[in-house]
């Protein structure tokens, strides 16, 4: 019975990792071949929406430029690029409240070439709903919600891969030059933009730093317990900070699976930019990677009186300020 | 007589044509980055298909070549052919190379397998002991895949170039896409 299961459950993994890199391909198919591979879009395309979708009204007033923008992306929880997952959410609304002369940009589905969310336009979108529903019920069914987990940890792997990750990993760095037009950034300028990438997300910013810096942006890189390869992105990245918890397994995976950050492959690109000084690793404190004394969590209170998610914050913020990318609005000492 | 002869060949000719289309299809990221239509989908398959025929031609002439230098054996290639195409059995599970991540991991472990495999059957037909087929079958394997690098590197280029002649298309990879996104290009 055990051996049938588990048959079932390789066969099944088998097909998903299949079908993982096709959104991203037929997203490259639908192209057409004389397009230039990456520009700025324009109003009209910016506040467009994927396929055949009419797009948002552009706006007579875009917001305020601001001298810094810091994109979030989301982990593996996230199934729409209009809503954060739960757990996010007070961390997003915390760092826009505090993180001065800086615009916070966090809608973007980063685990979809098309940017289409999992529960709108899809073949399996009504799945994909009922397993975001049962995330937040209290169902038997709702360890199956994981599903969303695991469809979004293959686009990670696609994002990695050498093969599928330039067309992936263009299609999202497409989403976030959108983004960035939509709030305001005035490409002339060339604002420094961070990419703030949690868990599975830091993957997806390192890949698209690449075709981001050839826009004309500095490109920041902030992993946040990021789980991910040493991809070329992060050769064009002016600085990369790896943010880490002193009890957090999970994001070593990243470090024991790609062979890139061993350190053996003195010329990948994870260890040139460790040579080159341009990436730090920042142990933060004693924290995890999810669940109790989780990045994301209020409690318990850890032995300098801080909530873990006070922690994560004030490193996110401290290191902005120290780059001087931006103001902590929270310090009293500050100039303004 | 002649009619259970040419039977013989088809199972192993069969072999090594799934084995070719199922690792091209394994591939199929170069054949969508480069928005290869559907009829010349098709022809590119079935052309790896038969490249994988000519690949086993080459592999059972190495390995007459080594059986000769290494074993003093000589024998003719027709009768090493079927072995040797049968070998490449594992390549059907070349379709799993389209795994994200693992799928290059997948394809060398194929490669290894196809040689296990080439040792066994070639065990028989050598009449070797199990250290002296070894030593055959992993020389012309390994003269394989080195003939293989040689004709994949600049100039010859063979694959390259027959993928561009077969699909029709300027032959792009992952690479060449980054590349094209110079840095600091603006509008």
């Amino acid at each position: 019975m055990i051996g049938q299961v588990l048959i079932i459950v390789v066969i099944g993994l088998v097909a998903a990792g299949l079908v993982a890199p096709g959104e991203a391909l037929m997203w490259w198919r639908s192209g057409r071949l004389d397009e230039r591979l990456i520009h700025w879009p324009s109003l009209e395309e910016a506040f467009g929406r994927p396929g055949e979708e009419s797009g948002d009204p552009i706006p007579a007033d875009l917001p305020a430029e601001q001298d810094h923008y810091l994109v979030y992306l989301s982990g593996i929880g996230i199934s729409s690029p209009a809503e954060l997952p739960v757990i996010e959410i007070p961390m997003v609304e915390r760092l826009t409240d505090r993180i001065g002369d800086t615009r916070v940009i966090w809608q973007i589905y980063p685990y979809s070439a098309a940017n289409t969310a999992l529960t709108q336009g899809r073949r399996l979108s009504r799945l994909w709903q009922v397993l975001a529903r049962w995330k937040f019920e209290k169902t038997r069914l709702r360890w199956m919600a994981f599903l969303i987990n695991l469809r979004n940890s293959f686009q990670i792997f696609v994002s990695s891969d050498r093969r599928y990750g330039p067309v992936f990993n263009l299609a999202i760095a497409e989403q976030i030059a959108a983004a960035l037009i939509r709030n305001g950034y005035r490409p002339e300028h060339r604002h420094p933009v961070t990419l703030l990438g949690w868990s599975g997300g830091a993957q997806i910013a390192a890949g698209t730093a690449w075709y981001l810096a050839a826009l004309g942006m500095p490109v920041r890189v902030m992993s946040m317990a990021g789980i991910m390869s040493s991809d070329p992105g992060l050769d064009r990245a002016c600085q990369i900070w790896h943010l880490r918890g002193d009890h957090d397994k999970v994001q070593s995976l990243g470090a024991l699976f790609s062979a890139g950050r061993w350190p053996i492959f003195r010329g990948s690109s994870w260890n040139r930019a460790r040579r080159e000084g341009r990436l730090r690793v920042i142990r933060i404190g004693p924290l995890k990677h999810a669940g109790k004394r989780g990045y994301f969590s209020c409690e318990p209170i850890l032995p300098d009186s801080r909530q873990p998610c006070e922690t994560t914050a004030d490193a996110i913020v401290g290191v902005l300020v120290e780059a001087g990318l931006a103001r902590d609005n929270a310090r009293p000492d500050n100039p303004d | 007589m002649e009619e259970t002869a040419r039977l013989g060949w088809v199972v192993p000719v069969s072999v090594a044509v799934v084995a070719g289309t199922s690792l091209m299809l394994g591939q199929w990221a170069i054949l969508a980055i480069n928005r290869v239509g559907r009829w010349r989908t098709l022809l590119t398959l079935a052309i790896s298909g038969l490249g994988m025929l000519l690949t086993g031609v080459i592999e059972a002439l190495l390995v007459a070549l080594c059986g000769w230098m290494l074993l003093g054996r000589s024998l003719r290639v027709a009768v090493l052919l079927p072995s040797v195409l049968i070998a490449f059995a594992p390549y059907w599970l070349g379709f799993l190379v389209l795994l994200p991540y693992s799928g290059p991991g997948i394809a060398r472990a194929l490669k290894v397998w196809h040689l296990l495999i080439l040792w066994a059957l070639l065990r028989p037909v050598l009449d070797a002991s199990a250290t002296g087929a070894l030593a055959v079958a992993a020389t012309a394997w390994l003269a394989t895949q080195v003939l293989g690098l040689l004709a994949d590197r600049p100039p010859i280029r063979l694959r390259e170039r027959v993928f561009r002649l077969v699909s029709d298309s300027a032959g792009w990879t992952g690479r060449d896409l980054m590349e094209s996104a110079a840095m600091g290009q603006t509008r």
